[in-house]
């Protein structure tokens, strides 16, 4: 019976990772203290918490996985690339033309619209877009 | 395009599994290229005809022809 070992990093790029981490987040919820002129303590707590998260994925993304994770050769061969490719340049496509109707809409209209809420809706509808024609594409050609 | 790969991977034995992983790609990538539905990268095309011992235009053929 044959076992294979997962490859695992050098200490000091988990140290590293770690080291990241915390300043990504101790900053995150610094500024976001410093920004808003009350509860400075609270609030950066409640965003450096909320930032360990994706703190946590782009440290070991930038310090970890370049050791762990072996990059496949032939990835671009595959039809699944292509499947992805496809996908992204659809939803790239859908989110222009989202962009500009809803533009022309507010324009006419005259509504105020909250950036947080549009940037937020932007990020939403892309992937969900490209996860949908992805699904849609592969399904098809299966 | 056309191709007779799944006849030549038939006769070798071969699952889909066994020349995906002989050609370094999915096994649905293997799928599609016998299927007609993936046309396959110059260079996977080269991959393919060097594991059945061909040259490319023996394998691949353009639809109808």
């Amino acid at each position: 019976m044959t076992t294979t070992t997962r490859p695992t990093a050098p200490p000091e790029a988990y140290a590293k990772a770690g080291l990241f981490t915390l300043a990504v987040a101790v900053t995150a919820g610094a500024v976001a203290g410093w920004a808003r002129s009350d509860e400075f303590w609270l609030v950066a707590t409640v965003f450096a918490v909320c930032t360990l998260g994706p703190a946590i994925a782009l440290g070991w993304l930038i310090f970890v996985s370049g050791h762990t994770v072996q990059p496949d050769p032939h990835v671009e061969d595959s039809v699944e690339a292509r499947w992805v490719e496809r996908a992204c340049s659809g939803a790239f496509v859908d989110l222009v033309v989202a962009t500009g109707l809803a533009l022309t809409l507010t324009s006419v209209l005259d509504l105020e619209v909250p950036g947080g809420l549009v940037l937020l809706a932007v990020l939403a509808g892309a992937g969900i877009d490209a996860v949908l024609r992805y699904a849609v594409i592969s399904r098809r050609e299966c | 395009m056309d191709n007779d790969l799944a006849d030549r991977r038939a006769q070798l034995g071969w699952s889909q599994a066994r020349l995906a992983e002989e050609l370094g790609v999915s096994r649905q990538t293997v799928i599609s290229i016998e299927r007609g539905r993936f046309d396959p990268s110059l260079p996977l095309a080269f991959r393919i005809a060097a594991t059945f011992g061909c040259a490319i235009e023996e394998l691949f053929r353009p639809e109808g022809a």
